[in-house]
């Protein structure tokens, strides 16, 4: 007999693949028989468990309420010693399947009834476990041993007890219920499984044969190309090069057929140059169009086709204008002053860009050449246009263009904020001076005030202490746009700032102006300074009042929470989130082009000698960015002009704070004045003198520490000390004096709060500070906040 | 007319109907057999294959069944009623029961069912009671089973009064004894007597002597515990009695058929579950009518 041997690639496949599945049906079965195998076990288990468990619940119960009730039918006849009736009852239960014993004991434990034969237990005391608990026991005991529940329950007549009744039940018969409930639903499950296993195996066998089919389907629909590829290997072999294996083949086939294709185009491209040359034709990658001698169009190559959307025929016998649009084309024939036929019947164009128009519309630049096409008389017979598609080159300079618009736009921001920081730095230096200066000027004027009590230089030293003022003012903007001025920050509500600041502008501002305000009522409070937020909003004002002081007009001020989105954000320089959006618009005369560059430097001003000092958008461009926002300007010349302020809206809720309101004006603490400033510290001393105040002073850190260190520790009553002092700063010298004196208050004065910023303050505690020039009623004001602190 | 018709056949036919009242009294054609008892289902089995043996004996006298009633209150008083109201035919009862019956219903004693083995009764007390002769039960109390009990109540009883001993019935057992008296109550079972004596609830109790035995009536751990203080002289067997006015020929024939229970296989079949062979059937004699009525003497009309 001679077996089958697969000898074709279809064969061996169709066996492997067939052979193959018949092993995962068989393993996939053998695994279903084997888990039904283990589930009917783990069922059996479950089963017994859960019945068993329930069963013996049930029964617990069962003895329990017959206890119970007979507990209840047994207390006369116990308190009357009725053993009789007892027994005969007891009797009738013990007979009863299931049912081991009966015992009704005294409140002793002692025996009266006993159903087992004889009563061997009668008159004697069970000495278990159970029996001993349930004696002292005034509930129900429940005692499990093997399969026998045993439930002792007291006998109570009103509030005596009596004794115990107590049945064993043997569960015994229950497990035989149990196993007979087991086998039965383990045999139906067991039928189940059956029948599973029985489909499982038929649908295995159908599936198997449906396999097979498709198998075999399969396999003959794969090996079809590699036949068709055979036949025409033979076709080519006997001498057909024109033969071509369809490009419809796929797979690595399709790539042999495609090899084979090429090969017999190779052979054919030595003998056969025509088709040679249409192939190159039809396979350049740039645009090929060939017109006749007038232009126009005999032959396009398939690159052309695909980048027009043209079919061939759309395009034979067109002009080549049909090309272009029109403006192109006018443009192309303009530039060269003649036709296309004409030019190229002249010289060759090279590389020249124009675009293409596509069947659909689109534009498509092109870089564009021509070149005539002579027969051997030197004849025109057509003109030939090859063009290069140079989108993704026009794209890419676009880009380049943007990008170097963008790093422009950076350098010209970088500039701008370089040049602010080192106006800020500039102007904090000088502020700091004249904080020293003026805190002389201050001081000899409070001083010539109360050593003139006739009023003889009473209008000279007022005009002193005016424009001392004034002074102090313009060096806190300076400061406040230097930032050196960090004043405290907290939760603040600006339209409740907006609000009071606005009932002040309307009394400074002209009435020719009509105020507009538009505050939301929920807007979101911010992280801020409320003097500075104040002062914003009275720059703004008063710079759009003088805008519209000659025609008057519109004052609109909004306030809104926004949401920034990434782009919206960038614009100004600010992280995504939640804002308070401050606009403050004008319809005055606006700000030119050329000058809103500058609003922002300091000094700068378009505003008469007198009428400013050129600080006012300086300070609140300072203080927006201090409070972590940004501004935006639009203007228009004789239209007006809108300031955009956002700042970092927060959750938080505002704290009320409780300041000390009186303030007495005289005192009788003793002070350790410290300042560097001798002629300073000589002049706080005599004004304080006078109002009561016992004060000692020192011009540097080092000489009041050996004065605190001279005295006890309580002498002195506070301290108060310059910040910027040569080798021991006001910190350090507090610093020391804290070490002797934990509690001694401290009132710090700075040219500028740079060091004494809130953190400091936290950390030092028990301490107020001032920035100067400070007056000396500043100073008694601060004694009596600190002394109200204790 | 026709009415008149009609009520005249209505009369002719109750009068055929109750036919004694035509012709005088008839052959009794159904019997009835008792005794007083606190257990019927007891005495159901005692009597389940007797009643139907007489009704086959005394087929022939025109009996046509015979039926059971039990005074089941266990009083004598209620099975005289049924005698005096003629509701009940034959009784089997003790002595001391047929002595009441008889002096209360004049019913004649016609078998006597004497122990073919001896019958005591014990009065027993716990060994650490302190009792050790009858007369430290005086001022004390002793536990009878039941008032129609012979071995547990009457012998017992008999004994003590024979011994000089004063009875007192005590109804509660708060209530004290009278001085140089010996009180009695009945706790209603063999059970409950050793269960008093043994919880010390009553002084002593009495039991049969094959009650002692028994541990369903005195287990094991309670007869431990106590000891024999008397035993009664023989406890007498039952007696036979019927209803005076019965018929003397249908009297005759029921001695007849308890004379057949010893003496033909059908009538020791009947009487198997009934006396398990412990009575011999004997006529009654003028010595047993005396020891009746010697009874009568010691208990009176039956009260306590």
């Amino acid at each position: 007999m001679k077996l089958w041997k697969p000898t074709t690639i279809r064969s061996k496949l169709s066996l492997f693949i067939s052979l193959w599945f018949l092993c995962i049906l068989t393993i996939t079965v053998g695994i279903i028989i084997r888990f039904g195998q283990q589930s009917l076990h783990r069922i059996e288990e479950v089963t017994t468990s859960l019945v068993t468990e329930s069963f013996q619940q049930e029964w617990e119960e069962q003895v329990s309420l017959l206890a119970a009730t007979l507990a209840k039918q047994f207390a006369q006849p116990l308190y009357n010693l009725d053993a009789f009736h007892m027994q005969q009852t007891a009797n009738l239960i013990a007979k009863q399947a299931g049912f081991l014993y009966v015992y009704v004991q005294d409140a002793q434990g002692i025996i009266l009834v006993d159903t087992m034969p004889g009563a061997p237990s009668a008159g004697s005391a069970l000495q278990d476990p159970i029996s001993l608990k349930a004696t002292q026991a005034t509930e129900r005991v429940i005692g499990r041993q093997g399969n026998v529940v045993d439930v002792a329950i007291p006998i109570f007549l009103y509030e005596e007890k009596l004794g115990i009744i107590r049945i064993g039940y043997d569960t015994q018969n229950l497990q035989q219920t149990t196993n007979t409930l087991v086998a039965d639903v383990g045999e139906k499950v067991n039928y189940i499984i059956s029948e599973t296993v029985e489909y499982a195996l038929m649908g295995a066998i159908i599936i198997w044969i449906l396999i097979i089919l498709t198998t075999l389907l399969l396999v003959r629909q794969l090996t079809a190309p590699f036949r068709v590829l055979v036949e025409g290997t033979k076709v080519i072999a006997q001498g057909d090069l024109n033969h071509r294996f369809p490009d419809t083949i796929q797979s690595e086939v399709g790539t042999l057929a495609k090899a084979f294709n090429e090969m017999a185009t190779d052979l054919q491209g030595i003998v056969v140059t025509k088709e040679y040359m249409n192939n190159i034709f039809t396979s350049m990658v740039d645009t090929l169009v060939v017109t006749d001698s007038h232009a126009m169009i005999k032959t396009v190559n398939r690159a052309m086709l695909t980048m027009l959307d043209y079919q061939e025929n759309e395009l034979i016998g067109q002009p080549i204008s049909h090309l272009f649009p029109e403006e192109a084309y006018t443009k192309l024939v303009l530039l060269q002053g003649t036709g296309l036929e004409k030019l190229a019947a002249q010289t060759a164009i090279n590389h020249l860009e124009t675009i293409y128009r596509s069947k659909l519309g689109q534009l498509i630049p092109v870089r564009f050449s021509i070149s005539p096409m002579r027969d051997k008389h030197n004849q025109l017979q057509g003109i030939i246009c090859v063009a290069h598609d140079i989108s993704d080159l026009k794209q890419a300079e676009m880009a380049r263009v943007d990008a170097e618009k963008q790093r422009q736009q950076l350098e010209r921001q970088l500039r701008q904020s370089q040049k602010m920081e080192a106006i800020g730095t500039m102007a904090g230096g000088i502020a700091h001076d004249f904080n020293n200066i003026l805190q002389y000027l201050f001081i000899v004027f409070e001083y010539l005030e109360l050593n003139d009590p006739d009023g003889q230089f009473k209008d000279q030293i007022a005009m002193g202490i005016k424009y001392s003022n004034r002074g102090k003012e313009l060096i806190h903007q300076i400061l406040a746009f230097s930032r050196m001025s960090e004043q405290s920050f907290k939760v603040i509500s600006v339209a409740s700032i907006v609000k009071e600041t606005l009932k002040m502008m309307k009394e400074v501002l002209p009435s020719s102006i009509e105020i507009k305000s538009d505050l939301e009522e929920s807007s979101r409070n911010i992280m801020g300074n409320a003097s500075q937020i104040h002062q914003t909003v009275v720059n703004l004002c008063t710079n759009a009042g003088h805008a519209m002081k000659a025609q008057g007009g519109r004052l609109s001020l909004t306030l809104k929470t926004i949401h920034l989105s990434d782009t919206a954000a960038q614009v100004h320089s600010l992280k995504t989130g939640e804002y308070l959006k401050f606009s403050v618009k004008d319809t005055g005369t606006g700000i030119s082009t050329k000058n809103l560059e500058k609003i922002f430097d300091p000094f700068y001003t378009t505003k008469k000698m007198g009428e400013g000092t050129g600080m006012g958008l300086s300070m609140v461009h300072g203080i927006v960015l201090r409070h972590g926002g940004a501004i935006a300007v639009e203007s228009q010349e004789g239209k007006g002009t809108v300031f955009d302020l956002f700042f970092p809206a927060v959750q938080k809720q505002i704290q009320e704070e409780h300041l000390a309101k009186t303030r007495p004006p005289e005192g009788k603490e003793r002070i350790l004045l410290v300042d560097d400033e001798k002629e300073v510290t000589k002049i706080i001393k005599k004004i304080l003198t006078k109002k009561g105040y016992q004060i000692e002073i020192a011009n540097t850190g080092e000489e009041a520490f050996a004065i605190f260190q001279r005295e006890t520790p309580n002498y002195f009553d506070i301290l108060i000390t310059d910040q910027t002092m040569p080798l021991m700063s006001g910190i350090q010298l507090i610093e020391a004096i804290r070490e002797i004196n934990h509690d001694i208050p401290v009132i710090l004065m700075s040219g500028y709060q740079e060091v004494a910023t809130e953190e400091v303050m936290n950390a030092i505690g028990h301490i107020k500070s001032l920035i100067k020039p400070v007056s000396t009623k500043d100073v008694i004001e601060a004694i009596q906040l600190l002394k109200a602190q204790g | 007319m026709i009415k008149m018709i009609y009520i005249c056949l209505g009369i002719i036919g109750f009068l055929l109907g109750n036919g004694g009242i035509l012709w005088g009294n008839s052959p009794q054609t159904v019997l009835t057999i008792g005794q007083t008892t606190d257990d019927i289902r007891d005495e159901l089995e005692t009597y389940g294959k007797l009643v139907p043996y007489l009704q086959e004996q005394l087929k022939s006298m025109g009996v046509s069944k015979v039926e059971m009633k039990f005074a089941a209150d266990n009083k004598i008083s209620t099975l005289a009623r049924y005698v005096n109201e003629k509701k009940l035919d034959i009784a089997m009862d003790s002595y001391f029961s047929t002595a009441q019956l008889m002096a209360d219903t004049r019913a004649i004693p016609i078998i006597d069912l004497q122990r073919v083995k001896e019958k005591r009764s014990y009065i027993f007390v716990r060994n650490d009671s302190g009792v050790n002769q009858l007369s430290d039960l005086n001022g004390k109390v002793i536990a009878f089973e039941d008032p129609g009990s012979s071995s547990a109540y009457f012998v017992p009883r008999l004994a003590l009064q024979n011994g000089g001993f004063e009875m007192a019935y005590i109804a509660n057992l708060q209530t004290s004894v009278p001085a140089g008296k010996i009180g009695f109550v009945f706790p209603g079972s063999e059970l409950n007597v050793s269960t008093w004596v043994f919880f010390k609830k009553v002084a002593a109790g009495a039991l049969s002597d094959s009650d002692w035995e028994d541990p369903e009536y005195i287990p094991d751990q309670y007869r431990k515990t106590m000891k024999i203080l008397y035993t009664t002289p023989p406890v007498p067997g039952r007696v036979v009695v019927v209803r005076p006015d019965l018929d003397p020929m249908l009297i005759e024939a029921i001695k007849q058929a308890f004379h057949n229970l010893d003496d033909t296989p059908e009538g020791r079949v009947a009487s198997e579950q009934w006396n398990e062979r412990k009575y011999k059937v004997v006529d009654v004699t003028e010595e047993t009518i005396q020891q009746i009525q010697n009874v009568t003497q010691y208990f009176g009309n039956g009260e306590f």
